[in-house]
């Protein structure tokens, strides 16, 4: 990691590829299973099979390339570090919030994962969804008055939850429970 | 039947859905790291229970304004609303800063006009032209045509071939799952029921397309933007100043509309390409990107010309011209209309249906930007936190409503998760949804071309027209290789 928590390319790099070839070595020996054709010469596994490899080589290529990111940036680094040790990076004007995006996702599998047991009625779990989450995001968003920004957004929420739930329950005939 | 169809428009419902579509398209565009794509991706579920004419009409007129309005941030902020309004932020906001964002916007809007209107012209010339052309086209073609057009989508203004070819081959892969397209065989289901008919496309767009976007902006939630005010009566032009830069505005769509023809090559390439020819055109090429009317004209008009040249290909041969006409595709399927050369015949009037909207929703995109400009420049101060849980909403609903399947919102909050790593590993998304689309094209005709040959490769290169596809895909793929070979050599002697 670098000294500000963002994950450097060349770590994405490699965890992609290894995670890439991973995936595709499964889906080959998947599509090793798969039956044959009497008629056909190539079969439905064939495509699976050609393509896991053509993406097996490019996840090396990746890896590879990652590798020589990597040796660059501690050079770059080594080149680029002050006199206290600590690298002289161009400091960005704002800072930029992964944690709090991993908060929105984590929000969004809990409010799918409720709405998929069928508990809470689709009108009451959506505006507390938009809430928490618009709440979330207003933290580090700071744009104009909290509390303009608190009776706009529960409004916004249960005018969106009931009118969706309308919409789709009485004009598309959808059951969103 | 061409008249009929510009007279259907006129009526109160279609003429509703060209309206709404501009607009929401123009306030999209606008805002940045909202784009068209996304807007088309989440108004899919909303279109089922539209004619299939009314819901192109709809998400046509969407991507004729998403690409238009991306000028207004483009000007007076410095952030491209849309990709395709990268190149307008050179000379667009400096000229804004210069104290002109009027004239600037202005400028913008009639070259965005030109440009439309020049590209229409070819799409109502050069489709049915080029539908014929395909009709003579067997599986062995077609497949080519498929690989051609992945390779050039790969290829086209990407940064890393690999990365680009990673994205597409996962795009292939991953349509792979469901129900063999020749023998009917389960294939890759992993045991799940609900996977027997694949990855259905809509929750994969709507993962792609919208939450990945949403997880971007709220990373960056707290870049500050700075604002220049805009007056209304700056934005006319005369006609002198139109008669002055004739050259460059044809120049310009003419550069845009034949690189929307091109597979997969969208409006940022375009309006890339007419920059640099108009710099290279110039009696003052020290102007461009200090606030240069020819860059602005040069990128605008390129930019909307692509959307008409990138419908060319949609209609004709069924192979989207740009991610966005990839997802326009998606709505054809799910209509369960195949574009191709057939089209002609089978649905001719949601043909020249397509055409004739291409050309009013252009009429509605120039009134509405001059009008509503000024407010749409407030708009994009809505606040984030208040317009990503709405999207979110939208993502989950639109996906949900499908067929009633919880399945489906899982699958779209994967895509999601794909489309964000995608973004963070610089992979570009525009080969995986063509390669999407496109694989069960590419498998069917591979197959049957393997099955009518005995298993022979051979008429892939003794058919003229397959031989030239192929040689166009491998020139491509060479002469791509080469060039990043030539930009690392570059990089590391630089670093040396």
């Amino acid at each position: 990691m670098a000294s500000n928590g963002k994950m450097l390319s060349y770590q994405m790099d490699l965890i992609f590829s290894v995670i890439l070839f991973g995936i595709c070595i499964f889906i080959f020996k998947e599509s090793l299973t798969l039956p044959k054709s009497t008629y056909e010469i190539v079969g439905t596994s064939f495509l699976p099979k050609v393509l896991c490899i053509l993406l097996c080589i490019c996840a090396v290529l990746v890896f590879i390339e990652g590798l020589q990111k990597r040796n660059a940036q501690i050079e770059i680094q080594r080149e680029s570090r002050g006199i206290d040790g600590i690298p002289n990076e161009k400091k960005s004007s704002y800072t930029r919030r992964p944690n709090l995006a991993f908060l929105v996702f984590l929000v969004t599998v809990l409010y799918i994962g409720i709405m998929s047991t069928r508990t809470v009625p689709y009108d009451i779990l959506t505006p507390v969804f938009i809430f928490v989450l618009g709440m979330s995001i207003f933290r580090r968003e700071k744009k104009g008055s909290w509390l303009n920004f608190l009776v706009i957004l529960i409004i916004t929420s249960i005018f969106l939850g009931m009118s969706l739930n309308y919409i789709f329950k009485n004009i598309f005939i959808t059951d969103l429970f | 039947m061409a008249f009929q169809e510009l007279l259907y428009l006129f009526n109160f419902l279609p003429m509703m859905y060209i309206l709404l579509g501009v607009f929401l398209g123009i306030v999209v565009g606008a805002i940045p790291g909202l784009t068209g794509t996304m807007l088309i991706s989440l108004t899919l579920p909303l279109t089922f229970y539209m004619t299939s004419k009314n819901a192109l009409t709809l998400l046509v007129s969407m991507y004729i304004g998403a690409i238009s309005g991306g000028l207004i941030t483009a000007t007076l902020l410095r952030i491209p609303g849309t990709p395709a309004s990268v190149v307008t932020t050179f000379d667009a906001y400096p000229m804004a800063k210069k104290g002109k964002p009027g004239r600037a916007i202005g400028i913008g809007i009639v070259a965005s006009f030109i440009g439309g209107n020049v590209a229409w012209i070819f799409l109502i010339t050069l489709t049915p032209i080029l539908a014929r052309f395909a009709l003579k086209f067997s599986s062995f073609e077609i497949f080519s045509l498929v690989i051609m057009a992945l390779v050039l989508i790969a290829s086209v203004g990407q940064k890393s071939i690999v990365r680009s070819l990673i994205s597409g081959f996962l795009g292939l892969l991953l349509a792979m799952p469901g129900t063999d397209p020749i023998l009917g065989c389960k294939r890759l289901t992993f045991g799940l029921d609900e996977m027997l008919g694949g990855f259905n496309l809509l929750p994969v767009l709507i993962g792609l397309f919208g939450i990945s976007q949403v997880l971007n902006n709220v990373i960056e939630i707290e870049l500050k933007i700075e604002k220049i005010p805009l007056k209304f009566k700056d934005m006319f032009l005369s006609l002198n100043d139109i008669k002055e830069k004739a050259w460059n505005f044809l120049r310009s769509s003419l550069i845009g509309t034949w690189i929307g023809i091109l597979p997969g090559v969208g409006g940022d390439i375009g309006s890339l390409m007419a920059y640099w020819a108009a710099k290279n055109a110039s009696k003052h090429p020290e102007e461009f990107g200090s606030g240069s009317e020819d860059g602005i004209i040069a990128s605008e008009a390129a930019n909307n010309a692509t959307i008409n040249g990138a419908i060319i290909p949609l209609i004709a041969l069924g192979i989207p011209g740009s991610v966005i006409t990839a997802v326009l595709l998606g709505a054809f399927i799910l209509h369960d209309v195949t574009p191709g050369p057939l089209l002609f015949t089978s649905n001719p009037d949601l043909v020249y249906c397509i055409m004739a909207v291409s050309l009013v929703a252009n009429f509605v995109m120039f009134i509405m930007m001059f009008v509503s400009s000024k407010a749409i420049s407030k708009i994009v101060e809505v606040p984030k936190s208040l317009l990503l849980p709405m999207i979110l909403t939208f993502c989950v609903i639109g996906s949900f409503a499908l067929n009633n399947r919880i399945f489906d919102v899982w699958v779209m909050l994967g895509f999601g998760l794909l489309g964000f790593v995608f973004e963070k590993t610089d992979i570009p998304l525009a080969p995986f949804i063509i390669g999407f689309i496109l694989s069960r094209i590419a498998e069917q005709n591979l197959r049957s071309s393997l099955m009518s040959s005995g298993g022979s490769i051979i008429p892939f290169f003794t058919r003229p027209l397959s031989l030239i596809f192929i040689l166009l895909a491998l020139f491509t793929l060479v002469w791509t290789l080469r060039e990043n070979a030539k930009a690392f050599r570059k990089d590391k002697n630089g670093r040396e």
